[in-house]
């Protein structure tokens, strides 16, 4: 029996999160270079779907409802929510990699990552593999809540495509958001840290579906760290 | 039920557009589907709560993640929420006890109404093909699964459960799975 196979056969497993551990770490490795069992994966993930959606319904518990809305003002994460100096620090650093000079600037740093003035901590992105020119920066308010990630030089992601941004914790990812390029390559986002993800340490850039994926599922094209 | 789906989609993209009203009416839409599947995998109100606050939290920040093509939204929501409420049982000192057969909380779907008309009429449907193809698997097949589904154990803990070899149930439940695909085909995804 092949890897692969094996694999493959312990994909049901997987997809209901009843794997040992030992298995889950091999299952986890391999469906990072095989998109067969990536698609294979989907599809046992939306039976596990079914199974869950055919359960019998319960009235929730009165007050639920407003428990949930009332904390959404704590987990804002959209533009329009963006405080004014991060708006303004997303504009000025477009201008700057416009000009080219944010790459001089990082590299002129110490650390890849600074608390500037303000409080603000920056974090440079350089793009991975041999050839690629794609650079880019993020700002970070001081509680790391919130942020700007701004990037030049990506090639177009495609119609269907789209990068999505992942935070680096430890083992863990978690998606910090999706975002394109435009015909310069131009790209910008901003960014909402989930709590437990506070203090990441590192960021990487990947080219995944138009939708965006639960966990990077390609290369990454770029990458930083603290 | 295509008009279902496409309500779903537009819901999920007022949510990624940050509209708070939008999650209410997904709640409001599904609420009693979550909270559901919490009580019946944890078998306990508050940490049902839980799981529900944590399954539309994450509604909230992954709804520009959602891709309709991978499955209906309540299959996108039941999905989370299982596994919320797996990983709600395993952190839980006590355990239900770990070999009753809950299946029948499928079967039951008929004799509870949904706070929300539209979502029993929208499901109603795909749910009975979906307890009906359960129904069919072979016992050992049926029991297997049940174990992995809700009460969260590995293969090897149901192994020990059952006093069957490891391989056994690695492929009882891969050819569980198998045949519920099979026979529910993609008409999730509508």
């Amino acid at each position: 029996m092949t890897d692969h196979e094996e694999i493959a056969g312990l994909l049901t497993g997987y997809a209901l999160a009843c794997l040992d551990s030992e298995d889950e770490e091999a299952v986890r490795e391999h469906l990072a270079g095989c998109a067969e069992c990536r698609s294979e994966l989907a599809a046992l993930r939306l039976s596990v779907g079914e199974l869950a959606a055919a359960m019998a319904p319960c009235p929730p518990p009165a007050g639920l409802e407003e428990r949930i809305m009332s904390a959404l003002p704590r987990i804002r994460a959209r533009p329009r929510l963006i405080p004014p100096f991060l708006a303004a620090a997303a504009a000025i650093l477009i201008a700057l990699l416009g000009a080219g000079n944010v790459l001089q600037w990082q590299r002129s740093q110490a650390d890849s990552a600074r608390r500037a003035a303000g409080g603000l901590v920056t974090m440079a992105l350089l793009g991975s593999g041999a050839g690629s020119s794609a650079f880019g920066t993020i700002v970070l308010d001081p509680e790391d809540n919130e942020g700007v990630l701004a990037v030049r030089g990506l090639d177009s992601p495609g119609a269907s495509g789209r990068y999505q941004l992942w935070l680096v914790k430890g083992e863990r990812k978690a998606s910090g958001g999706l975002f394109e390029v435009d015909s310069h390559g131009y790209g910008s986002l901003v960014l909402d840290v989930p709590a437990d993800f506070r203090g990441f340490d590192a960021l990487m850039v990947t080219l995944e579906p138009r939708g965006g994926s639960a966990s990077p599922s390609g290369r990454a094209v770029m990458q930083g760290s603290r | 039920m295509q008009k279902e789906a496409q309500d779903d989609d537009a819901l999920l993209r007022r949510i990624a557009e940050a509209e708070g009203e939008a999650l209410r009416e997904l709640y409001r839409k599904y609420g009693g589907l979550v909270y559901g599947i919490g009580l019946r995998i944890t078998g306990d109100a508050a940490v049902a709560e839980e799981v529900a606050q944590d399954v539309f939290m994450s509604a909230w920040r992954g709804a520009a993640s959602y891709r309709p093509d991978l499955g209906a939204v309540a299959t996108w929501l039941g999905r989370i929420a299982r596994n919320r409420a797996i990983d709600a049982l395993r952190g839980m000192k006590s355990r239900p006890m770990p070999l009753r057969e809950d299946w029948g909380e499928l079967a039951d779907a008929e004799d509870t109404r949904s706070p929300d008309p539209a979502e029993e009429a929208g499901r109603s449907q795909r749910a009975k093909e979906v307890r009906a193809a359960v129904a069919e698997l072979p016992e050992g097949q049926r029991t297997a699964l049940s174990l992995a589904f809700f009460k969260g154990m590995s293969h090897s803990e149901i192994a020990a459960a059952l006093g069957l070899p490891l391989g056994t149930v690695k492929s009882r439940i891969r050819d569980a799975m198998r045949s519920l695909r099979d026979k529910l085909g993609e008409g999730g995804s509508a």
